[in-house]
Formats: C-alpha cells, structure tokens, sequence
C-alpha cells in the first residue's frame, strides 16, 4: 500500500477544481429537468458526482503511480517550479485580502488588489508586521512554537482590542471583522427545502440515495475526466518541491506520492458523499513544519482527529473567528513562499 | 580484502546511533548498483544517514559482466586493486550482528527514512507528540479557516440549500476530506476507523431507509395483490409497521 515518504505532510482542496463542481451540480439539474424531477434530486446526484470525480482522480493516480509515468515531473525545470511558488505566494496575498474584506467584494485574483486600503486589511497587516518583529526578536531555535502560538493568540488580542474600543460583537459581525454573515444578525435565515446546518448528522440530510441520478454521469464525462486530467497536471509539481523544502529529494520518489494520492482520493470518493480531491499543499506543509510539527504516526492521527471534530463542530465555531487571523495567516505564506523562492534562486544562481 | 576495507568504510560514516544493524546478502555487483544509485528503489542506501555496516566474505558464484557503469564507479573510488575474474564473483555482504536478509531491505524493511526527526524511543515520541501539538492546533484552525472561502463556493444557488447551509456543507466536506486524506501518512488506525465508523453510519443510514422504503413497497403489493391468512396479515403488518417508522 503506497503511502507517503514526506511526513509531516499537510493536505488542502484543490481550488482550481471548484468550476468542475459547478459544472456537475449544472449537469445534475439540467438531467433532473429534463426528467420532470423535484429538486431534491439535485444535492444527492451533484454529491455522488463530485464523488466520483474524486475516485476517477484517485484511481488515476493510482495508476500512473503504479505504472512509473509520474517521474516525467522530473522533467520540470526548477525554476518553473520557483515560478509556481512564486504564483502561489501572490495568490496566498490575493486571498488573504479577499479574506479580510470578506464574500462578494472580490476574489482570489488580481480583482483583489484594489482593496487592499480596506481598513480591514490594515489590521491584517499590523498581525503580519507583529510576526515579523517578533520573529526578529526572538530566534526561531530559542523558541520554535512562536508562529503557532502567536497565530492562535491572534483572536484573544482581537476581541481585547474591540473590548478596549468599545465595539461590540455584533457591531463587528456587521462591520464585516467575522466570519458571521452579517445578514443572520438582522434577519432570519429563509425557509429552505433540506437543512443540513444541524449537526454531523445533517451533512447527508439532504444525501438520500434513492434520489441520486446515475445516469447523470454519462453527460458528465467529459467533465469528471477533464477535472482527473487537471488535478494530476496540477499536482504534479508540488510533491518534489516538498521534498526539497524537507531536504529529503535522494530518497523522493514521486511514483509513491502518486500511489499515496491515489489510495487518499480513492477512499475519499468512495466513503464521503460529496468527497472533495485532496492533495498534498506546499504551503501548509511549510506552515505546519515552521510551527515545530515533528510528523510521525500520532502527529498525522492527532491532526485527523482534530479535522474530524472541526468537520462535526467547526461550522457552529467560525462564526466567532476574526478574518484577520486567517488573512495574517495566509499573508505570512505568501512572506515564507517568497522567501523559498528567493533563496532557492540565490542557490540556484 | 582490501576491498572490505573499503566499503566498510564508506558505510561506517553516517551510522545512526542505536538503529538496527542487519545482515545483508547480496551480490557484488548490485551492490554497486546501489552505491551509483542505477536502480532508484535502492537509493536510500547512498543517504548519509544509512546504519548499516559491511563487512565482505570472499564466497564465490558466477555473475554476468558487469555494466560499465561500474567501472566508472571503481575507478571514482579507485577500486582498481581488484582483478577482473572477481567481478565474477558473488560477494556476501553482511553487518557485524544483523539478521536481516539483501530482499527485506528491497522491500522497503529497515528503509533508513529521509527524515531524521523521528524518534527512536518511546519517551521521545512523546515529547515529540508534546511538540507537535501547536502546530496541530493551528493547522487545524488553519484548515477550518480556509474551508469557509472554499466551502462556500463549492455549490451554485439552484442547489437547494440556503447560504449558511451551502456554506457549512462546503466546509464539512472539506474538513472530512482532510481528515481522511491523512491516509498520506497513517495506516488505517484507529482514529480513521473512527472516521469510517461515522462516515458508514451515515450511509448505512440511507441505506436502511433504501431497504425500508423497498419493503414497505414489497409488502404493499403483497398484501394487495395476493390473499394472506389472517396471521400472515399480522406478521407482515407490523413488519410493514417497523419499516415505516425506520423511515420516519
């Protein structure tokens, strides 16, 4: 069974990937149309797709794991790969200001820039210019936890500073600070056909099995193969930048990162309705190594267990987080992937 | 036996203290293989952090030619005492006090990791553990973060669900997702039993409402469209009964 060589190793969602799902939850209510179907019907089947999008993915991989065809990833140049670093730093700032302004003032894109004077994301930038000094101040070997316990610290300080303004909770979910949609202080949320905002339960209240259309994955082929096809041309090039960050590229072998790929989205897909593809992230893997992560069985069980209780919990706690932790966090990769990119090109050079 | 000497030597240097140290047959020439790192499933033996030790008994078998690449290495390394004929010679390779054999090292068995920062004793794993906890937190944190812009973006508005509940749906699809995808690194433990153990509930769940809807169909033909005696209307009424109240 393949698994992974790089530990500790941190995975995200594949965000380029968010279209296919659009596409298949458009193909589930055009089939459902055609056939005079409720709309119930459209969760259920757009869950099963983005299901099977997930297997197909990971059966891909699994394959060309298998069959040795993923060391053409070595052919990538370096400073292609520099280049994608660097691509991914200017989205991670993109994000981090369309985080701090909040939904439907931008995204993830150059559409971004132009908000970075929100007040909003001047207190990101205080957070991430508070890391740097201390970082300076204090040497990463005198104390190796100070990016994990300053981040964590980040909404204790927050909710000090609105105590010491004057500005109550509600005054601040309105002015955009939290994730709470400001619309669930001044109104009630609308009636909807299926509620899965209960508990871990819920999550499937809306998945009922007998309502899933299989034929709906005929139309949708060429999507859930396409979608294989991008996920694998996109992944390809970040396992080997880990293993440089991890010093470990003599015994790298990316065959079996595409096996361990493989095994993760093929049990994903086929356990969790609506599973999502998963690969390994370059940034958070430096973000969870920077913060003194050690890898190891338990370390990875630990950090599972910790996914599956915020999976079951976690929608009812975010509205109490300031965007600002998440947009500093997100900043402070965009400062670590320039400087990997910087320094691997001063090596390089 | 100069050449004992030799790469005795060569691997001597990067022991990791207190690791195993292991028998090893192989032939001489694919140890050479190894060494030039011909064959990649094999090149954790060039690492500096390699534990084992060699020695070379001098017994004999017939080998092929070797590859030329071999020459290459000997004269890298200035093997050059060594006469032909003995290229054409099994060498036995093995540690002071191991046991392991050359194919449980091919099959990945006492692989000396990349990583160094693994620990080698209880007490460590535990500090370790200890550690790791921060960093565990925050990725975790960071996770939830990061699945509300993601989650929330996953369905369109015609998906029947509110925006509060599209939105915890995305985030719990992808906070799921994470959490089983740590089968990167953990072999089915039991922390992703417990995973599994939730996630089959769920759909054993659906899938009992499956069958319940089935058998209240079937049962419904039956006692339509065919006679039943008194005491097989009763049993297969309150079966029907218990289906629909799994169903409800």
């Amino acid at each position: 069974m393949g698994l992974s060589t790089l530990d500790p190793i941190a995975s995200i969602q594949l965000a380029p990937l968010t279209p296919f799902y659009h596409q298949f939850s458009k193909i589930a209510k055009a089939v459902i149309d055609r056939d005079g179907n409720d709309e119930s019907y459209i969760l259920p089947t757009t869950l099963y797709l983005m299901s099977l999008a997930t297997v197909i993915s990971g059966v891909s991989y699994f394959i060309v794991g298998k069959l040795g065809y993923a060391k053409v990833a070595s052919f990538f140049p370096r400073y292609v790969m520099l280049g994608l670093v660097g691509g991914c730093g200017f989205f991670f700032m993109c994000l981090s200001i369309c985080v701090s302004v909040g939904p439907g003032q931008c995204s993830a894109d150059l559409s971004a820039i132009p908000q970075a004077y929100d007040i909003r994301f001047v207190f990101t930038i205080l957070f991430v210019i508070g890391i740097r000094i201390l970082r300076v101040i204090i040497p990463k070997t005198k104390f190796m936890l100070l990016d994990a316990v300053y981040f964590l610290s980040v909404p204790v300080v927050f909710y000090i500073i609105m105590y010491v303004m004057g500005i109550s909770f509600e005054k601040g979910v309105q002015n955009g600070y939290f994730f709470q949609d400001p619309s669930s202080i001044l109104e009630d949320v609308p009636d909807v056909v299926v509620d899965v905002n209960d508990d871990i339960q819920g999550v499937w209240n809306g998945f009922i099995i007998s309502h899933i259309r299989y034929d709906a994955a005929i139309p949708a082929l060429t999507a859930l193969l396409s979608s294989a096809l991008l996920s694998i041309m996109l992944v390809v090039p970040f396992p080997p930048l880990i293993s440089v960050y991890f010093n470990t590229e003599s015994t790298f072998d990316i065959d079996k990162e595409f096996v361990a790929h493989g095994y993760a989205n093929m049990v994903i897909g086929a356990v969790l309705p609506g599973g999502l593809f998963v690969n390994e992230s370059l940034a958070n893997t430096i973000l969870f190594k920077n913060a003194g992560a050690q890898g190891g069985k338990i370390c990875n069980g630990l950090l599972a267990l910790g996914e599956l209780f915020l999976g079951i919990y976690g929608a009812s706690l975010v509205g109490g987080i300031p965007r600002c932790m998440v947009s500093a966090i997100s900043d402070s990769l965009r400062i670590l992937c320039s400087s990997i990119m910087l320094t691997s090109y001063a090596l390089l050079l | 036996m100069s050449i004992r000497r030799r790469i005795s030597k060569r691997h001597h240097g990067g022991g990791g203290g207190g690791t195993s140290h292991r028998r090893l047959s192989t032939s001489y020439a694919t140890s050479h293989r190894r060494l030039l790192g011909i064959d990649s499933s094999h090149r954790k033996l060039i690492t500096p952090s390699i534990s084992h030790r060699f020695s070379i008994h001098d017994s004999y078998r017939t080998l092929p030619q070797p590859p030329a690449a071999l020459e290459d290495y000997d004269e890298q390394y200035g093997i050059d005492d060594i006469e032909t004929s003995e290229y054409d010679n099994l060498y036995t390779i093995e540690s002071c006090d191991g046991e392991e054999s050359y194919q449980s090292i091919e099959e990945g068995e006492g692989e000396v990791d990349g990583n160094d920062n693994k620990p080698s004793t209880k007490q460590s794993t535990i500090a370790t553990t200890i550690t790791s906890l921060p960093s565990i937190i925050l990725l975790a944190i960071l996770s939830l973060m990061m699945s509300v812009p993601f989650g929330s973006a996953y369905f369109l508005d015609f998906v029947p669900l509110s925006a509060v509940d599209r939105q915890a749906l995305g985030m719990r699809l992808c906070l799921l997702s994470g959490a089983i995808s740590r089968e990167y690194n953990v072999y089915i433990g039991c922390v992703n039993v417990l995973i599994f153990v939730v996630v089959f509930l769920q759909i054993s769940q659906c899938l009992w409402r499956f069958v319940c809807i089935h058998i209240h169909l079937l049962l419904h033909t039956y006692c339509n469209h065919i006679s039943c005696t008194p005491s097989h209307f009763s049993y297969l009424i309150t079966l029907k009964r218990y289906s629909m109240a799994a169903w409800d």
